[in-house]
């Protein structure tokens, strides 16, 4: 066993301490017949000695860089995929910083005279997420941002009540975080009903207003920007809504809140999202980091860890865990949900990150985003490639239409460049209206000639 | 009794004071920036924020020493010994970190054509078998993000197991020493919980189980228990108890929690167990990074397979693909779970090996029965009845003789250099101290922590009555909790 602490003499003083004959006695209270034959080859490769004694760090090293290299990454690859997780340039000192064991190998912060520096850090990444979304409170975070819009759609419905209707989905929101969050209602809510989006790639204002009257439904759940880039008009929806009773959870893309105006003045109730692309890799989808904000008023209904300010015994300020009453430890089945974690270090790399771009820094992700993508719909256009739902307001992301995309698409791969997501495929629901439809995203490692390059792949048949 | 002269590890050592981020901004000042724009800038048309987020405008080396000096306020592993029962508080070997952080297995999107994703596809798979192996179950997925999202993930399975069978049965069983997870994941799958009550002795006797199916009958959709469970304590009945349970064509799910204890020594599919999850960031080292990422897969027994959430990786003639299982309950997260936390756990497993990973357990049980043998001289032991990798012991003789409490019993090991147990939990132990040493504790830093405990032991004894003010060396003194709950400031514009 690696990291083996204890000699075989610590054994038999210890087997003695105990008042045990081996190691075997300790375990006598399993009865023995479910001790028998007990096996559990792991699947490595090679010799079976070595099998069983495990691999050094070296042979870990060789066999784990051989799995990378067969995923298809920067800077060999360039890639255009976007759909919620975005790449990005992170700066050196995120990753330096959350690797100090201080951070690293901490526990969650129950006992706060031990865990000021994740606490103080929790307090910092909710300040910040507050004035990003304009919101009053935000939470210590969430797995990722499928599972924070189900808790969004959970949450809404302890706060319309059980006389209230269903949840309105909109149609255009990830598919992942639709799904997701179908599957966590499916036994506890009533079914959420799909809102349908127009011909320019919107929520259907008018069926919204059809489902409004005819289902009092208890919340609204819209992508910010949706699933096809569309930053949707949160001022509009709002309008057509009733004053009361009906929440709007805007599922929001927090590096569009450099540029965007906050969801918050748009006429948002609750908004959440996934920051991971705030200084966390792509990571194959995770760990990433879900973000929860909301009007202060539905603060009790809350999921989630919330950190506080506070004094010491000397009078000092510092941090606790607070607001505890609502969750699983203290109120087990009556608690606001099951969640028992946050996603500590994966915030704490978000609070890293956003300090190191500051205001100004933050406002440039947002521009270098923004005029990334407008150049290469323009040249696209150029080149005959149409955006769909053109009249839409986008961010940095959007859906193109693209002759043969079969062939172009393998084309970009044999130049290894992957040129986005192939909505007939992500989303088979779409069916053929979406058979050319390629969702492209750009983000900040894009320099003016990877854009050339994919415009230029995608234009041609050879 | 301590004889030995005794010397406290903590010690007063540079703290230095930290204001939050923001009161070090100054304006117009930046540290990271993207390279000049090479296409024209582009702003959008509508919508455009009025006032820019205001996020602190500081240096990178102010940056650094920021968050330094906040982690140096923090205990952790890497510090000093974590005896915090039922969280597994092992070593986590530097080495997962390096692989994880690997550009191949690091910088790739969840959507790359799964021709381009193939190893990180084969991670997933190897590791899904591994777990299956390990628990001696027959399929798994590694979706669920936390061990409450696998408790989520395991009971909606069997929701779906049930009404494939045309049955809609409402109650799920859960002894009453449980984690506060179980009842709350219950409700949230369209359960209701009903607490069994486990004898004195500490464990759920099938003879409970049997009167509880008496009442409920096939009202039942399953029976949910920790093994070994909350007191470290084998559920020997567990056989039995799943006999029970199939005898009404109910289902016996595992909280895999405390699966640290019985690596290579036995299995739940041996136990009869239908459904368990795993906690990677206990038993499988990946760090707890201050409250997550965590990582908490399901294995399940072949009939439950069908059910299991999608997309799930499939071995394929050209290497490793997706299936979309028609009976699946959906997607519980978006894409493949957190599989950074996957790469840790699977390059922890492949270090150990079977032979490894069936030591680690019999260290882990080892470390603990030598604990709880020592300190049952100075605190009371809340069970006779044997224990594998944790122990809980009780502030019953502390109270009795000069009123001195669990809670103080905690803040005054934090004096002594140490992060306390877990207290007050499993909750049918009064003054509850939940003790896991884990096994990569040396037998040198185990007499530390009986030392320092024995000490608080006897200045209790001795009717020392300084407790109600500890802790006193950590760089801040006892928290108001209470004071930060009735005024809640929780972010920077709520002061007043």
């Amino acid at each position: 066993m690696p990291y083996r602490p204890l000699t075989p003499a610590n054994e038999r003083e210890m087997l003695q301490v105990i008042g045990a004959n081996s190691i075997e006695d300790l375990f006598a209270s399993i009865p023995p017949r479910l001790r028998e034959h007990i096996a559990m080859p792991l699947g490595m490769d090679g010799p079976t000695d070595k099998q069983k004694r495990g691999w050094t760090e070296h042979e870990l090293r060789g066999f784990f860089s051989q799995l990378g290299a067969k995923n298809a990454h920067f800077p060999e690859y360039c890639h255009f995929l976007g759909g919620g997780i975005y790449d990005n340039i992170i700066p050196a000192v995120v990753q330096q910083l959350v690797l100090r064991g201080e951070f690293l190998t901490c526990y969650t912060p129950y006992q706060p005279e031990i865990s000021q520096g994740t606490l103080q850090a929790i307090f910092e990444f909710q300040t910040m997420i507050t004035r990003l979304t304009g919101m009053e409170v935000a939470n210590a975070s969430m797995y990722d941002g499928a599972t924070a819009t189900a808790e969004a759609a959970l949450m809404a419905e302890r706060i319309a009540g059980k006389t209230a209707g269903p949840i309105l989905l909109a149609d255009s929101l990830h598919p992942d975080y639709q799904n997701v969050t179908q599957t966590f209602l499916k036994y506890h809510s009533k079914p959420p009903v799909s809102v349908p989006f127009t011909q320019q790639g919107t929520l259907d204002l008018e069926a919204l207003k059809q489902l409004v009257i005819k289902q009092n439904p208890s919340a609204l759940i819209v992508g910010w920007p949706n699933y096809f880039g569309i930053v949707e008009s949160l001022d509009e929806i709002r309008l057509v809504l009733p004053k009361t009773c009906l929440l709007i959870v805007s599922i929001t893309d927090p590096s569009a809140l450099s540029l965007f105006e906050t969801p918050a003045k748009l006429g948002a109730d609750i908004v959440v999202g996934e920051a991971h692309q705030l200084g966390t890799p792509m990571l194959f989808g995770g760990p990433h980091c879900g973000f929860f904000a909301s009007k202060k008023e539905f603060l009790r209904q809350m999921p989630g860890r919330l950190a506080g300010e506070t004094t010491d015994i000397r009078g000092n300020r510092c941090y606790a865990l607070t607001l505890s009453t609502r969750e699983q430890h203290i109120r087990r089945e009556k608690a606001t949900s099951n969640i028992c974690t946050n996603q500590g270090l994966i915030a704490l790399r978000t609070t890293i990150y956003l300090s190191l771009l500051g205001k100004n820094g933050f406002l440039e992700l947002g521009k270098t985003n923004s005029s990334l993508f407008h150049y290469l719909e323009t040249e696209l256009a150029k080149m005959g490639i149409k955006k769909r739902f053109a009249q839409s307001l986008h961010y940095r992301e959007g859906v193109f239409e693209v002759p043969r995309l079969a062939l172009r698409f393998q084309n970009a791969v044999d130049r290894k460049i992957v040129p986005g997501i192939r909505l007939a495929e992500k989303v088979p629901r779409f069916g053929n209206r979406f058979a050319d439809s390629l969702l492209i995203a750009v983000h900040p490692k894009h320099t003016r000639r990877d854009l050339d390059r994919l415009v230029e792949v995608l234009s041609s048949d050879h | 009794m301590i004889t030995e002269k005794y010397q406290t590890l903590a010690r007063q050592g540079i703290a230095l004071t930290e204001p939050t981020i923001f009161e070090r901004s100054s304006s117009e000042r930046q540290s990271f920036a993207l390279a000049p724009l090479d296409v024209p800038e582009y702003l959008p048309s509508q919508y455009r924020r009025a006032q820019p987020a205001e996020l602190p405008e500081v240096s990178e080396l102010q940056v650094v020493r920021h968050f330094t000096r906040l982690s140096s306020w923090n205990y952790a592993i890497d510090l000093g010994t974590f005896p915090l029962g039922s969280c597994t508080m092992k070593y986590n070997p530097r080495i997962n970190e390096e692989i994880a952080a690997l550009a191949g297995l690091a910088e790739i999107h969840p959507d790359l054509p799964i021709p381009l994703s193939q190893g990180a596809l084969e991670v997933i798979f190897r590791l899904e078998n591994a777990l299956c192996s390990i628990a001696g179950m027959d399929a798994c997925s590694t979706q669920p993000a936390a061990g409450a999202h696998g408790e989520l993930t395991g009971l909606l399975l069997i929701r779906a197991f049930h009404e494939n069978l045309g049955g809609r049965r409402r109650i799920v069983l859960i002894p009453d020493t449980a984690h506060g997870t179980n009842p709350a994941s219950c409700i949230l799958a369209g359960f209701e919980a009903v607490t069994l009550k486990s004898s004195s002795d500490g464990y759920l006797h099938a003879e409970t189980v049997k009167q509880a199916i008496n009442l409920h009958q096939r009202d039942i959709a399953a029976l949910m228990m920790t093994n070994p469970n909350t007191l470290g304590i084998f559920e020997s009945d567990i056989a039995e108890i799943a006999e029970l349970i199939h005898g009404i064509g109910a289902q016996l799910y595992m909280d895999g929690a405390n699966m640290n204890a019985i690596m290579g020594v036995t299995q739940p599919g041996k136990m009869g167990v239908d459904v368990m999850q795993y906690n990677l960031h206990k038993t499988f080292s990946t760090p707890h990074g201050g409250g997550g990422p965590g990582s908490g897969p399901v294995a399940v027994k072949s009939h439950l397979a069908p059910y299991l959430p999608g997309p799930r990786v499939v071995k394929t003639d050209t290497g490793f693909g997706l299936d979309y299982p028609a009976q699946s309950i959906g997607q519980i997260k978006s894409y493949f779970g957190n599989f950074g936390v996957l790469v840790r756990a699977l390059c922890y497993i492949y270090r150990h090996g079977e032979t490894g990973l069936k030591e680690v357990s019999r260290t882990a049980v080892l470390n603990a029965n030598y604990l709880k043998s020592r300190l049952s001289e100075y605190f009371e032991v809340a069970s006779k009845t044997p224990s594998l990798h944790e122990a809980v012991l009780t502030d019953q003789r502390q109270i009795k003789s000069h009123g001195v409490k669990t809670l103080q019993i905690a803040k005054s090991l934090i004096d002594e250099g140490f992060h306390p147990p877990t207290i007050y939990f499993p909750l049918v132990v009064p003054g509850a101290m939940l003790i896991e040493p884990t096994e990569t504790e040396s037998l040198e830093e185990l007499k530390e922590l009986v030392n320092a405990l024995g000490h608080i032991a006897d200045l209790i004894a001795k009717g020392d009555t300084q407790f109600e003010q500890k802790p006193h060396k950590p760089v801040v003194g006892k928290v108001d909790e209470v004071g930060a709950t009735r005024h809640p400031i929780l972010s920077l514009d709520d002061r007043p």
